[in-house]
């Protein structure tokens, strides 16, 4: 993991242009693609969550950190897709209906993506039968949903609901988050997982898909 | 609808005062602790009057005065330390489901009527230096910031045995209005400059507004409104909080505590845990709600903080959807160190949620009574 440090370091750092000048260096070097995203940039964003869980970084950091990986992921993902490499999953990821806040669920994207994760962003207030449509549209591994408010909780139980209707709930594994939710909630209305934090989202994503 | 925030004004609660501008200054400020200050801080979330309806509720009971609280009232000094002017706020359309308006800054903010009170926007005024010029007139110091009268609304609220308080924009919220969270997170890397400016301007408007307030009336509170954290931590850290938020607040503390002004309030949900030293340093000396679902315990900061910090809030609302015994459990926890040791304003530490049974509210205030009523007779 020497040879290309730099990139952990910018990845780390959140410095986008050092990160997208390494990529571009390290490419014409003839590095593989597939090297740089497993053994730098990946670690470099699981270091980054290591240090939010941790309290030494915040979303600042958080947020410069997923810029600067996808600006080096930019220059990467089409070499990757040219070769057939499979992302480590795909999430289809969405604010539940009626609830218009995403801040939590922008982190969550950022960390996936940044965890190797494609992710298939469906914004706020998000209905049962988008997430269903994007289920069948995108060949989703997963399912993540977040909610802020109490209030907008029970669509979540909604959403499953309809995705068990719909034929697709086998499809998928559901992973929930958010302010108001906790793990009991997730086991009461029948979602895989619960997430605490961004950070701890890519943990549970990689078993979710490993299951 | 009319304005897009109805939804909250129609919530809000009826109150009557139980305590003087006096007695809680003292209080708040931990000189005298005779009887302790419990109150409803918020109000019902959205749709939880119609529950308690369907319960049985009283009209008393749904505008809260039948509960026993014991409280001060609040009386804003009519001025305007923040952004002004701008046009109208514009509702653009309306549905069962939301409505979305165009606010004075020019931002599209939409609200979801079943599920909020506050409507949030769709986007932001400030991106950069240029678009943060178009919009720095709305910070410029004019006659306009004091509406007419301001002086004797003041000084009829301070006769009424209100506290008079004044209020600036949040240093992380105010930023987050023009550029949005994530936008303002990124720029305190890409355009620290910026930062800087955007705070030394909205700084200097509020700090020549409140010149003149407390030169002419007596102020009791400064109060400061960021919402800043979520459950698991404040959304900048305290590398940011100390070279930008702290020096704004601090000014601002200086100049009004030296003229009589004796508590500065800060508002903000989750868990602001990690930030309290900061703000300590910058003069705040009470925060609320202090929820508990971002892992403050009103308990323990009262521990390793003392009397450095009183907080209003702190009892955990979702314990009201609970059962009797997880409510008791609660307040035999959090009542008796806060009736001992004064500067605390006991409340749940936000909305009532819905799917509170009424009778466990009605539970909950006379347990509450009663476990406070045990600890200060034991004084």
């Amino acid at each position: 993991m020497s040879e290309w440090t730099k990139l952990y370091d910018a990845v780390l750092n959140g410095d986008a242009d050092t990160a997208r000048s390494v990529t571009d260096e390290a490419l014409a070097a003839g590095t593989d693609p597939q090297t740089l995203v497993n053994d730098y940039m990946i670690p470099a964003m699981d270091e980054v969550g290591r240090r939010f869980e941790a309290n030494d970084f915040f979303v600042p950091e958080l947020l410069i950190a997923a810029r600067a990986m996808k600006g080096a992921l930019g220059k990467i993902r089409p070499l990757l897709t040219a070769s057939g490499v499979k992302p480590k999953g795909r999430v289809v990821l969405g604010t539940v209906k009626g609830d218009l806040h995403d801040i939590g669920k922008n982190l969550v994207a950022a960390m996936l993506e940044g965890g190797g994760f494609e992710v298939i962003d469906l914004g706020v207030d998000v209905s049962a039968e988008k997430f269903i449509e994007a289920i069948r549209d995108e060949s989703a591994d997963i399912v993540a949903m977040s909610a802020l408010l109490t209030t907008t909780m029970p669509s979540m139980k909604n959403t499953i609901e309809a995705l068990n209707e719909a034929g697709v709930r086998g499809n998928v594994k559901i992973m929930i988050g958010g302010a108001p939710i906790t793990r009991e909630y997730a086991e009461e209305i029948g979602a895989d997982s619960y997430g605490d934090s961004a950070a701890t989202a890519v943990g549970i994503a990689r078993k979710l898909v490993a299951s | 609808m009319n304005d897009i925030r109805e939804t909250h004004a129609a919530l809000a609660i009826k109150r009557t005062m139980g305590v003087r501008r006096e007695e809680y200054l003292d209080y708040m400020t931990f000189r005298r602790n005779q009887r302790t200050l419990f109150t409803e801080v918020f109000g019902p979330l959205a749709g939880l009057r119609e529950e308690w309806a369907q319960q049985g509720a009283t009209p008393e009971e749904l505008d809260f005065s039948a509960f026993r609280f014991r409280s001060p009232i609040l009386a804003s000094v009519p001025v305007h330390t923040g952004w002004i002017g701008g046009p109208e706020t514009t509702i653009l359309e309306e549905t069962a489901d939301y409505v979305i308006a165009l606010d004075k800054m020019g931002r599209k903010m939409k609200l979801s009527k079943k599920a909020s009170t506050l409507p949030l926007p769709m986007d932001h005024p400030v991106k950069d230096r240029d678009t943060w010029l178009a919009v720095k007139e709305h910070y410029a110091f004019s006659e306009e910031r004091f509406e007419e009268g301001w002086e004797a609304a003041a000084q009829r609220a301070r006769e009424e045995g209100k506290v008079v308080v004044a209020k600036i924009p949040g240093g992380f919220d105010e930023l987050r209005q023009l550029m949005g969270e994530e936008q303002l997170c990124i720029s305190f890397y890409t355009q620290p400059d910026l930062i800087g400016e955007m705070l030394e301007t909205i700084g200097d408007v509020a700090h020549r507004t409140l010149d003149r307030v407390t030169s002419r009336v007596a102020v009791d509170q400064l109060n400061i409104h960021e919402d800043m954290a979520g459950k698991n931590g404040p959304l900048i850290g305290p590398k940011q909080v100390d070279a930008y938020i702290v020096p704004y607040y601090r000014r601002l503390w200086d100049l009004v505590s030296a003229r009589g002004v004796r508590l500065f309030y800060q508002d903000s949900d989750g868990d602001m845990t990690k930030l309290i030293p900061s703000f300590l340093e910058a003069g705040l000396n009470v925060m609320g709600p202090v929820e508990p679902v971002g892992g403050n315990d009103i308990v323990k900061l009262r521990e390793q903080y003392g009397s450095r910090l009183a907080f209003q809030g702190g009892i955990d609302k979702h314990v009201l959807r609970k059962d009797q015994a997880a409510i008791t459990a609660e307040l035999e926890y959090k009542i008796p160190p806060m009736v001992r040791t004064g500067g605390c304003i006991l409340g749940i530490d936000h909305r009532i949620p819905n799917g509170t049974p009424l009778a466990n509210y009605r539970f909950y205030i006379e347990k509450s009574w009663d476990i406070i009523e045990r600890e200060e007779a034991k004084r």
